[in-house]
């Protein structure tokens, strides 16, 4: 028994990750290296692949305007759709966590049905809202405005339907911090005079970081290699970086070129990720400390 | 069949580290297409094809743009025996080395198949070929011309095929022509020339689609008057269930969309997978597949009752009566990299 | 403690909760349309499509795929997860910084990118069996959800009552059982119901590793829209949203109270 507690903290880190992290190292990183390591270890001719170290393939990336400019595009679009998710999902997890349980209950459920709808199908519900003859124009005609733009095929497409099918990752993670925030604190907050907005920014958001930590990364990198509702709903018109790499891979069977624009969308968001995580971890520590 | 596949996923869910017992009879793997043709091919060839030989055929319907990917994958330790692939790839799959070359000895129904559509000298036979055109709403006149549809009374109106998808192909090669005034077999030579005309006709067009079928289906909705290049494959069942959406050929000519098949390259069983590709050829079943699918055959020989042969070109002579163009693939694949990026400029910049 | 919401925050919730489930309604309406093709609006009304639907066998064996896949890729991706979310949040031990991102890759790295790479391994290894090759893919996908979840819960769970328990005495597994396990479950069940809807529901990496023997449903979907595109198409989607909330609602009982509710 004494042994054991005073196992030192990394040798008792690593029996805990030890098994998460072979799995991975052998069943994930193994296989995505060996398709990214192509990016500089062949190239691709009339369709071919020819084998040997190059740096071809990141010149063309880099070289080429399209490129960049779709990767500046893709982290703006999954930007976007994590802070909309998160403003959107602060009422729904707070009504999650402490609403009545039937209350709870469907707000999960229909949360996380969109996920379960094929994206192809789910298109046919989005065109019927947003298209030029759609609900939307229909309503916004009805209110006098007399040639509403259409919303389907624009990159405002993309975005609603990113965040429609992303939000549960952001609002469950969300309402089990809220769940632990002591209601009592938000009462005392009440008696002591505070208003909605104030008891958001002081009691709520601060103490929900955790969520925030969790529901953020994950939207911003759902969104980021999301490749088919760019395709379906934007028309595409404005690609993400993951559609140009499905192209390169699928289309034009050229697997280095494709693993140099992934390399290049991995090094981006797993940046921002990171970023992200550690400025929320840090604040969560500042918080804990005072 | 059913529950002896369900004894075995039984078997894979209860051992997972156990590979299920080898079966005792010899089995290939196919790596086949979707759609009518799929279907076709799942439920009435191969169920024959494993009476006749003792044997049995796993057919892996797969994404159809994924076939070659999964080829390349694993070339090492091949799992599939027969492909299908489109008759594009298979200069690529030859290249790498990743098919092998048919034996004609050993595949009767060869005979048969018209030259045209043997590709690469041999190490590839088509199986299908549909009908490369135009697909429009019932209630909306076609134009006659592929020009027409650069007017601005289109504006708005119409469906382009993404440069994901082998017809987009087919639209440089319109573009080329109304660009240059020439035929089809020259102007897909002048490509790069017809960019100016496809940048134009952008504020036509309402969205750039990737799948043919929801295409045909939003057409058939209202969404869009016309869509341009799809094989009729994809639409034809449409029409032939009277959805209100059917195809059209301007008078530029029309193109061939073929599906072909090749032998993977040290795959399993290279004696069945023989005998499988022979069976895909023979009259018979290209003349079921052809009737199911609406496609035409590659082979002479095969006579359809008139409710079939108003779908399809066939034979050879009404091929060539109605302009079936087949590009010069070898050419294009040197160039359709650079050719995709440019679309991609154009639409999604 | 369930409070009293607030009219206007009832309000949001109400509309946010109807504009999330509007565009689902098309494809359930156009599932009862009497029509060969589908139509928006329905023309006629009939359920045969659901008939037509669950009485092939092929749909049935691909649920079953499916269903299978989903419950052992959660398993399996939580009994790696939780340990690893464990060490992650509470301990600091050399790498952890890298074992951060490691858990985070699955999640940045393009499934495309992932599916070709595991096709490529398997091959390699001339490991057989796609029902395998799918768990094991489908568990790299998980595991991202299910660490990030139980992160999120361990970093609200408050470590000095575990300190307390170990001071009076407690034994790691009582400590991880009676005072960490109670405050991280709602962490836990929505990881759950994360990983099990990501496989249910993976297109991107079954796409590689299926076969004939085990075609899961997704695939199967997108196999049925390329042959045509009839009503039945969109009653299976309802049937699969029917099926997986039915799931989500077991998961969220076997766990306990579930997302919504820390203990008391």
């Amino acid at each position: 028994m004494e042994a054991r507690t005073r196992l030192s903290p990394a040798l008792l880190g690593w029996l805990l990750a030890g098994p998460a992290v072979l799995f991975l190292l052998a069943c994930f990183v193994f296989p995505a290296a060996q398709t990214l390591y192509l990016g500089i270890g062949a190239r691709t001719e009339a369709g071919v692949m020819q084998y040997g170290l190059t740096i071809e393939n990141y010149r063309r990336a880099f070289a080429t305007d399209l490129y960049w400019r779709v990767l500046l595009r893709t982290i703006r679009m999954a930007t976007s759709a994590a802070i909309v998710a998160a403003i959107v999902g602060y009422p729904l997890a707070w009504v999650l966590a402490r609403g009545r349980p039937w209350l709870s209950r469907t707000v999960t459920l229909v949360l996380v049905t969109p996920l379960l709808v094929n994206v192809v199908v789910r298109s046919y519900g989005w065109s019927a809202i947003l298209s030029r003859n759609g609900l939307i124009s229909w309503v916004l005609q009805g209110l006098g405005w007399e040639d509403p733009p259409a919303i389907l095929y624009t990159e405002w497409a993309v975005l609603i339907a990113s965040v429609h099918v992303f939000l549960p990752f952001m609002v469950l993670p969300l309402a089990g911090a809220i769940g632990r925030i002591p209601p009592s604190a938000e009462q005392a907050a009440t008696v002591a005079g505070a208003g909605p907005a104030q008891r958001f920014l002081r009691i709520i958001l601060p103490l929900s970081l955790p969520g925030l930590a969790v529901g953020l990364p994950l939207v911003f990198s759902l969104t980021a290699a999301a490749f088919v509702t760019p395709q379906i709903l934007g028309g595409n018109f404005s690609p993400l970086l993951g559609t140009l790499i499905e192209q390169q891979v699928l289309t034009l069977h050229d697997w280095p070129f494709g693993a140099a624009l992934a390399s290049l969308l991995v090094a981006m968001v797993l940046l921002v990720n990171l970023v992200f995580i550690g400025i929320i971890g840090r604040r969560i520590n500042r918080w804990a400390q005072a | 069949m059913n529950t002896t596949r369900r004894a075995l996923l039984g078997t894979a869910l209860a051992t997972p580290f156990v590979k299920p017992l080898a079966a005792q009879q010899r089995e290939i793997s196919v790596g086949i297409w979707g759609g009518a043709q799929g279907d076709y091919v799942k439920r009435q060839i191969i169920p024959a094809f494993e009476r006749d030989f003792g044997c049995k055929v796993l057919p892996e319907e797969g994404f159809t743009l994924a076939n070659v990917s999964k080829m390349r994958a694993t070339k090492d330790n091949p799992r599939f025996s027969v492909m299908f692939i489109d008759d594009l790839a298979i200069p690529i799959a030859k290249a790498e080395g990743l098919i092998a070359e048919l034996p004609w000895d050993r595949m009767p129904a060869m005979a048969n198949l018209y030259p045209r559509f043997l590709y690469e000298e041999g190490f590839g036979t088509a199986l299908g070929i549909s009908l490369g055109g135009i697909f429009h709403n019932t209630r909306v006149r076609p134009p006659e011309s592929y020009a027409e549809l650069w007017e601005p009374r289109y504006r708005g109106k119409l469906k382009l095929v993404s440069p994901n998808n082998t017809p987009s192909m087919f639209f440089l090669i319109v573009a080329a022509a109304i660009e240059t005034g020439k035929p089809f077999a020259e102007a897909q030579y002048e490509i790069d020339k017809a960019f100016d005309r496809v940048a134009a006709l952008r504020p036509n067009i309402l969205n750039i689609f990737g799948d043919g079928i929801q295409a045909a289906n939003e057409i058939a909705q209202g969404q869009a008057d016309i869509g341009l290049v799809e094989y009729s494959k994809y639409i034809y069942p449409y029409t032939n269930r009277r959805a209100p959406v059917t195809m059209a050929f301007p008078k530029e000519g029309s193109f061939a969309g073929t599906n072909c098949q090749v032998l993977v390259k040290n795959g399993p069983h290279q004696d069945l997978a023989v005998a499988f590709m022979n069976r895909m050829i023979e009259p018979a079943v290209q003349k079921g597949l052809s009737e199911f699918a609406l496609t035409s055959p590659p082979v002479s020989g095969i006579t359809f009752a008139p409710e079939t042969a108003r779908w399809i070109a066939y034979p050879v002579e009404e091929m060539d009566k109605r302009g079936l163009f087949t590009p010069d693939w070898t050419y294009i694949n040197a160039r359709r990299a650079g050719w995709t990026e440019r679309l991609n400029r154009i639409f999604s910049l | 403690m369930s409070d009293r919401i607030p009219w206007p925050l009832g309000l949001v919730t109400a509309l946010l909760l109807a504009i999330i489930v509007a565009p689902l309604l098309v494809p359930i309406a156009m599932s009862i349309s009497d029509t060969p093709y589908i139509v928006f609006p329905p023309e006629g009304f009939t359920l045969e499509w659901y008939v037509a639907v669950l009485t092939e066998p092929e749909a049935q064996s691909a649920l079953l795929v499916s269903l299978k896949l989903a419950v052992v890729s959660t398993i399996g991706a939580m009994a790696l997860g939780i340990p690893c979310a464990m060490a992650l949040v509470r301990l600091r031990f050399p790498g952890r910084g890298l074992v951060q991102a490691l858990v985070l890759g699955p999640l940045v790295v393009p499934l495309i990118v992932t599916g070709v790479g595991l096709l490529q391994t398997f091959s390699l290894l001339g490991l057989r069996g796609a029902f395998l090759q799918m768990w094991i893919g489908h568990m790299v996908v998980c595991i991202p959800y299910v660490v990030r979840s139980v992160s999120g819960a361990l970093a609200t769970a408050d470590p000095t009552q575990e300190d307390a328990a170990r001071v009076l005495g407690a034994g790691p597994v009582a400590v991880f059982l009676r005072v960490i396990w109670p405050q991280i479950r709602p962490g836990v069940a929505a990881g759950a119901i994360f990983a099990f809807i990501i496989s249910f529901d993976d297109f991107a990496i079954s796409m590689w590793l299926a076969d004939a023997r085990s075609f899961p449903l997704p695939l199967y979907l997108y196999a049925a829209i390329q042959r045509f595109f009839d009503p039945s198409i969109a009653a299976l989607s309802a049937l699969m949203v029917f099926f997986a909330l039915g799931l989500v609602l077991l998961i969220e009982k076997g766990l306990g109270i579930g997302v919504r509710r820390i203990a008391s």
